[in-house]
């Protein structure tokens, strides 16, 4: 009898212990979810440096600076959420790895969440969760976001004064046209002119090169391709019908679409990746660059960097931690990324400053997030040059190119000249993958650690 | 004259007979495992070789005093005076043909070989030394600012490692290796030698100092007389500095092992009184437990930290790049394993004495 009980004694401790246990097991503790901004301009491989992030955090087969400094860790992607589209990883990654082709221009906004599991550093719980929330979105939409805090008048008085400062045909042609509007313009086919005009021009400067492009949807329309909403251009004040209809259009631009976005998808984040095409920079000229680096900056101006306590940031997150990126860097010689990093650093040197005084922590990097070249030693004229050898773009085929040689420093204007440089685009390698292989990167598993590194 | 870009189309077969020029069939071969920082930097400039050969007599010159001119000018007397004497005995020999002459040349000439050999090794160790020093040269000014002459004092270093047992290592050198064909940031590679590849060695080393140095605390904790303590950590001094020679990648003979000794000897005498004292008044030897130990244990405490010093010195002399771990946790690591090997006996003995 005395037996019985305690084995009874014995069956309850066991049932409390193992009721405790799975209750401790099921505790839901709000996951934490960290936003990154993947932020840059227009064709600064956002897309692929996304579908590449999520690639190598999947397979981890060639990430060791990761992998060999944290606890084993596994990511999952999360279904896809009503509210917003989903990144489309798999296709983006199929088509790289299986077509060897790289994916479109982004048109619009698609996010994706990885989860990351790793053991626990407390005996009672069984497993660390944290979530990290990615997000792409077309470059071209970036800008417009500055927009907002500006009138109609002011967008114009500063797009037609930038347009006056610079040396292109077609600027001089568009002021032409504006300028002969009287107060008596009006009409549908007028502002089709006005308009079709203009969003010509800043395309054409698009294939130029020039980044600060407004609005973005001339460039990128998607869904708003035939909207009579987007009939609007810059054009002098007055008291004519055409400046108050364009007036009333771009209003209804900022507060139908802009505004919407920025309240959407630009809000919340706790870190950020700039990635900037810095050979572009370089190639194209001094003109290219400062447009370039005033898009930059304008760029950041939208997020919000600030140094907060643990608990205003968990309440209302802000950016702590920026990671400038140079992408592209298998276009230059392996041996040549140390000059390469110097020019990132050149370019974003001021911007790094002002956020190392609001104590947010800045880092530069030069990536590739897929590599689609080799650096090879060639003679030529008795010289032995680093040359990169991949597939052209252009031709389809195998090239080897002896791009120019890296400077350290931007040149000054009167001595850079954009011959100089031969930077040119390659496809993807035309490599067979294994089913759990990542693409080959360059530097991806430091960008890794450099912004997600404290939550392994 | 600045090269302009260009380009040139690569047509398969170019490209095949290029993978077929890279695909090197297995092969083994000798290769001469005195490997110097000048071998690697053969394809290089070496600013500084010109001015070392132009200047060497002046250099050479200026270094004659001082105990090792003293002993190095007594064993070239010693070799040269072996040399005539053994000229003499064989001319002598030829005249005479006896057999006490023969014997006698017998044993001139083993002496002659034995200083032949002691010499040639003690040349090469010299000149390894040297090696060991450029390198850590190389890379001290390398600290701040790397340049571009970081590639060839990396790829300086790898070779040295080439012959490593250790597969950990010698993976990670494939690993930085790959990254250096890939992309060569500067202070990267630095990064990466200094926090990825030497703290593979520097762990086991640690562990190895850390051994040696409870040893040391044990044996001289019980050892009765004082000259057999002394005899202890000579020993273990000269055994520790061997071994951290050996996992840093150094094949130490005598004159090496005893230059990395007096290295370690000069970190220990010259270090700063405060660091002795926080080495010994840290958390972990804390008053209230060194006063608990008796006269001999605390005797064995103080010989260990004193060995893991020296051991810390010898570390700092070997490391190619200046050491990366924190002296406090160092001590504080090593320190904890000594104390806690002397708590373990006192609780021990804790049952008997109650």
């Amino acid at each position: 009898m005395f037996k019985s009980g305690f084995n009874r004694i014995n069956e309850q401790i066991e049932t409390i212990v193992k009721s405790a246990k799975e209750s401790i097991d099921d505790l839901s503790i709000p996951v934490r979810t960290k936003r990154v901004a993947i932020t840059g301009l227009s064709r600064s491989g956002k897309t692929v440096f996304i579908t590449s992030l999520i690639d190598q955090l999947l397979h981890q087969k060639k990430i060791p600076f990761v992998t060999s400094n944290h606890h084993p860790f596994k990511v999952s992607l999360l279904p896809p959420k009503p509210s917003v589209k989903r990144f489309d990883y798999y296709t983006f990654s199929k088509m790289v790895k299986n077509h060897h082709l790289w994916p479109e221009g982004t048109d619009s906004i698609s996010s994706i969440t990885l989860e990351f599991e790793s053991k626990s550093k407390f005996p009672l719980q069984k497993s660390t969760t944290f979530r990290v929330e990615l997000i792409d979105y077309p470059g071209e939409w970036i800008l417009d976001l500055t927009m907002l805090s500006l009138s109609y008048d002011q967008w114009c008085e500063k797009v037609l004064g930038w347009l006056e400062t610079i040396d292109e045909p077609l600027a001089q042609s568009y002021l032409q046209e504006i300028a002969k509007l009287t107060p008596k313009s009006s009409g549908r086919a007028l502002e089709e002119v006005i308009h079709t005009k203009y969003a010509n021009m800043i395309r054409h400067f698009k294939q130029k090169h020039y980044s600060s492009l407004t609005p973005g949807r001339f460039l990128m329309p998607a869904d708003l391709a035939d909207d009579p909403l987007l009939i609007f251009a810059p054009i002098h004040p007055s008291d004519s019908p055409l400046y108050h209809t364009f007036k009333a259009r771009y209003e209804t631009y900022l507060n139908d679409i802009v505004k919407e976005i920025q309240l959407e998808h630009f809000k919340g984040f706790d870190r950020q990746i700039v990635l900037i095409d810095v050979v572009k920079a370089l190639q194209n000229g001094p003109t290219c660059y400062t447009d370039m680096k005033n898009g930059i900056r304008t760029m950041l101006s939208l997020y919000d960097h600030q140094d907060k306590n643990f608990l205003l940031q968990w309440l209302s997150p802000s950016i702590k931690k920026v990671l400038f990126v140079a992408t592209k860097a298998d276009l230059v010689a392996s041996s040549q990324h140390n000059n390469y990093l110097y020019l990132l650093n050149e370019m974003v040197e001021d911007i790094r400053k002002e956020l190392d005084i609001n104590h947010i922590k800045t880092d530069t990097q030069v990536v590739a997030s897929v590599k689609c070249t080799q650096t090879v030693m060639s003679k030529y004229h008795g010289k032995t040059l680093s040359c990169i050898r991949g597939i052209d773009a252009k031709e389809e085929r195998l090239v080897e190119i002896y791009p120019g040689e890296m400077p350290s420093s931007f040149p000054p204007p009167d001595e850079w000249d954009p011959n100089d440089y031969a930077y040119e685009a390659f496809l993807p390698p035309r490599k067979s993958y294994k089913e759990d292989e990542p693409f080959d990167h360059i530097n991806m598993d430091r960008v890794i650690e450099s912004i997600i590194g404290d939550l392994l | 004259m600045k090269m302009k870009p260009f380009k040139k189309i690569v047509t398969e077969e170019q490209e095949e007979s290029q993978k077929g020029e890279e695909s090197i069939k297995p092969f083994k071969r000798e290769v001469d495992e005195e490997l110097t920082i000048e071998t690697v930097y053969a394809d290089e400039e070496i600013p500084t070789k010109v001015h070392e050969t132009t200047s060497l007599f002046g250099r050479y010159l200026k270094r004659l005093h001082g105990i090792s001119a003293i002993f190095i000018a007594l064993v070239i007397a010693i070799f040269l005076i072996t040399v005539a004497d053994t000229i003499q005995t064989i001319e002598r020999l030829m005249e005479t043909m006896s057999i006490g002459g023969a014997i006698y040349l017998m044993a001139l000439t083993i002496l002659l070989t034995v200083l032949l050999v002691n010499i040639v090794s003690i040349f090469r160790q010299i000149k390894a030394l040297k090696s060991v020093q450029q390198m850590k040269e190389g890379f001290h000014a390398q600290k701040e600012h790397p340049t571009e002459k970081i590639v060839p004092l990396t790829y300086a270093l790898f070779e040295h490692y080439r012959h490593s047992s250790d597969p950990t290592l010698l993976g990670k050198i494939d690993e930085i290796r790959n990254k250096m064909q890939d992309s060569q940031v500067y202070a990267e590679i630095y990064y990466d030698l200094n926090h990825q590849l030497l703290p593979i060695i520097d762990q086991k080393v640690q562990q190895r100092i850390q051994h040696a140095s409870v040893q040391i605390a044990l044996t001289t904790a019980i050892s009765p007389v004082p000259v057999i303590d002394m005899v202890l950590i000579i020993y273990q001094s000269v055994k520790l500095t061997k071994e951290i020679a050996e996992l840093y990648g150094y094949r130490p003979g005598f004159l090496m092992t005893m230059r990395l000794l007096k290295r370690g000897a000069m970190h220990v005498l010259f270090a700063g009184v405060s660091e002795l004292a926080i080495d010994f008044a840290n958390d972990v030897t804390s008053t209230s437990f060194i006063t608990k130990l008796s006269q001999s244990a605390g005797q064995g405490v103080a010989n260990g930290i004193l060995l893991a010093r020296l051991g810390y010195g010898v570390m700092v002399a070997c490391r190619p790049i200046e050491v990366n771990v924190q002296r406090e946790s160092f001590f504080k690591t090593v320190v904890t394993a000594i104390v806690n090997r002397f708590r373990v006996g006192e609780k021990k003995q804790e049952p008997h004495t109650s």
